[in-house]
């Protein structure tokens, strides 16, 4: 390490991209949350400070509780059952250390590709699958239609709206937690497993008194990471559903963005973007501390 | 005494006998069942991609799935009329943000391996939190930013923010790789009468083009699946970008499947879509694994 010199200048460009771009829209939400900022109108000429204004409406908006309960009913359903709950289940289904790894290899293959497939598919297509998916004349009406034995119909986005985007959700999701808890089961040391097989643990007992204890630190930082991007989710329940039909779908992010280009009120938009800050902030905390401690004191 | 001594060997080679075919009447069931399990997961996972994978092969498809009509015109349909202008928009976006932010990540990241200075810590790790905002909770204050550096409509703002965005990631990794180039090669260059300058380009950047390369290809994924910053900013129907183009098609989907749209290019253009980012996934799978393992250790 030497001392610094001119060739600090070299990280000036960097620096300043990302002071602009990723920096500059965090602490200009935050500005924006106190301003009446509007997008047309006579306030996108005259944008002032309007103090707590913003905040004071928000905490008596019904629309925005009905956001904050829909969207944590998504996170619930999407990533800690759904991401987390079937990333581990198919991360402890394609561990190689098992001992019919060799017989099932195939079909571990066969799974691990496809899962992987929809977690690299691009968002934007994400959005077409399954709108076809979901709609009237799509596959899974078909498929219905074949064990019903009469043409369906059934209008899953307008239907089941909530269930739909959860799906979808999971769908693209889970790749990235079967691998990430895939990594973690692996990286738990054989011998242990050995030892107390030896010792005659079953292979529940095993998974819940040695794996499972071992691997709950990546457990929780995993948690804590998707519990923060799908609160922060927009685009594919955006494309499915629109917040609708009737805001049962109305997720954070869409009603802050609906703020904004619905009703023109930018400012307003960034005062639910905090709030989404402010609750993702404390639920990390809260893991933190329930998981966290559990997690160190074993 | 003598009882005991032949009994527990005796208990104990029984019992575990008793494991052995416990686990010889058991071990087709358990196979079974986890392939079972493997299986429908697989099913489930891979139908929403049926539709779309069948239509892209089908002369003017409708929403429904129908395995007729084969027909191979819609990628050849793809790379003429809107499509084309759709690939050209992806294209610039996901090549400016890499040239972008791979080069001044790459600059930035050498003086933050070689050098102690006051805030260095700070802003690495000011850099390493402000990673963990997603993007769709800062998409008003980005917009609004954007329009007022007349950034919008453009194909150069979409792609300066997602460089923006990516820098974080890109100068912590490649702080990495240069941090492990030995210090003794520079050094004696600088004997020899190098400039600081030539040293980085003509050690440090050849020892580190592997890093470069990933980083470079991670954002050019990011800027090639982008949606949210081109849907925030892009308005002409010619500088929209494929994700957009797809969206649309997904629009006319949800209402009730109407005529307008071809689905047969447009299913084609989401396989095409697709390439780029499973054909990355397959070239730095075991970095993949191998990252998320050391961070899985660390905890």
């Amino acid at each position: 390490m030497r001392k610094a010199n001119w060739l600090l200048l070299l990280a000036l460009p960097a620096f300043v991209l990302w002071a602009i771009f990723m920096v500059g829209p965090f602490v200009r939400g935050i500005l924006m949350s106190f301003t009446n900022e509007a997008l047309v109108g006579p306030n996108a000429m005259n944008v002032h400070f309007i103090g707590l204004e913003n905040y004071r409406r928000l905490l008596s908006d019904a629309d925005f509780y009905n956001s904050v309960k829909v969207s944590s009913i998504f996170v619930f359903g999407s990533a800690i059952v759904g991401q987390v709950g079937l990333g581990l289940l198919l991360a402890v289904l394609i561990n190689r250390k098992r001992k019919i790894y060799g017989k099932i290899s195939w079909a571990i293959a066969l799974t691990t590709a496809i899962v992987i497939l929809a977690w690299v598919t691009p968002a934007a297509v994400t959005g077409l699958t399954w709108t076809s998916f979901l709609n009237k004349y799509g596959v899974l009406n078909q498929i219905i239609g074949v064990f019903v034995g009469s043409e369906v119909a059934y209008f899953w986005l307008a239907k089941k709206p909530m269930l739909s985007i959860i799906l979808a959700n999971i769908w693209q999701g889970t790749g990235w937690s079967m691998l990430l808890l895939g990594a973690a089961i692996e990286s738990v040391p054989h011998e242990v497993n050995e030892a107390a097989e030896v010792d005659g643990a079953t292979s529940w007992q095993r998974f819940r008194y040695i794996t499972l204890p071992l691997i709950m630190g990546p457990i929780l930082v995993n948690l804590i990471f998707i519990t923060i991007w799908t609160y922060g989710v927009f685009e594919v329940p955006y494309m499915l559903t629109k917040g609708g039909p009737a805001g049962k779908t109305e997720l954070l992010t869409i009603y802050g963005y609906q703020q904004a280009f619905k009703y023109f009120d930018l400012g307003y938009g960034s005062t639910v973007a905090v709030g989404i800050l402010v609750i993702t902030m404390v639920l990390a905390i809260i893991y933190y501390r329930l998981l966290g401690r559990q997690a160190w004191n074993k | 005494m003598e009882q005991m001594r032949n009994v527990s060997p005796d208990a104990e080679s029984w019992a575990l006998t008793l494991k052995q075919r416990w686990w010889a009447i058991s071990k087709p069931f358990s196979i079974f069942f986890n392939a079972a399990i493997l299986l429908l997961i697989a099913l489930i996972f891979f139908l929403p991609f049926t539709w779309m994978l069948v239509s892209a092969f089908r002369e003017n498809p409708q929403l429904n799935l129908a395995f007729s009509n084969f027909w191979l015109g819609n990628f050849v349909q793809v790379f003429t009329g809107n499509t084309a202008i759709w690939i050209r928009n992806s294209l610039i976006v996901a090549t400016g943000a890499t040239v972008t932010a791979t080069t001044t990540a790459f600059l930035a990241a050498y003086p933050f391996a070689r050098f102690n200075f006051p805030g260095k810590t700070l802003v690495l790790f000011a850099m390493l939190l402000s990673m963990t905002i997603p993007l769709g909770v800062v998409m008003l204050p980005t917009f609004s930013l954007a329009r007022s550096m007349g950034l919008e409509n453009s194909l150069v703002g979409v792609f300066l923010i997602i460089a923006g965005r990516q820098i974080p990631l890109s100068v912590w990794v490649l702080k990495e790789f240069i941090a492990s180039v030995p210090m003794e090669l520079e050094e004696a260059a600088w004997i020899d009468g190098a400039s600081k300058m030539a040293t980085l380009w003509r050690i440090v950047f050849p020892l580190t083009a592997p890093g470069i390369a990933v980083m470079g290809m991670l954002t050019f994924l990011v800027g090639w699946g982008d949606f949210v910053v081109s849907f925030l900013l892009i308005s002409s129907e010619d500088l929209i970008p494929i994700s957009m183009g797809i969206y649309k098609t997904s629009l006319e989907a949800t209402a009730y499947g109407q005529l307008r749209i071809n689905y047969g290019v447009q299913t084609a253009i989401s396989l095409i879509y697709m390439i780029p980012p499973i054909v990355l996934y397959l070239l730095f799978r075991q970095h993949l694994i191998k990252g998320m393992t050391a961070g899985a250790v660390k905890g």
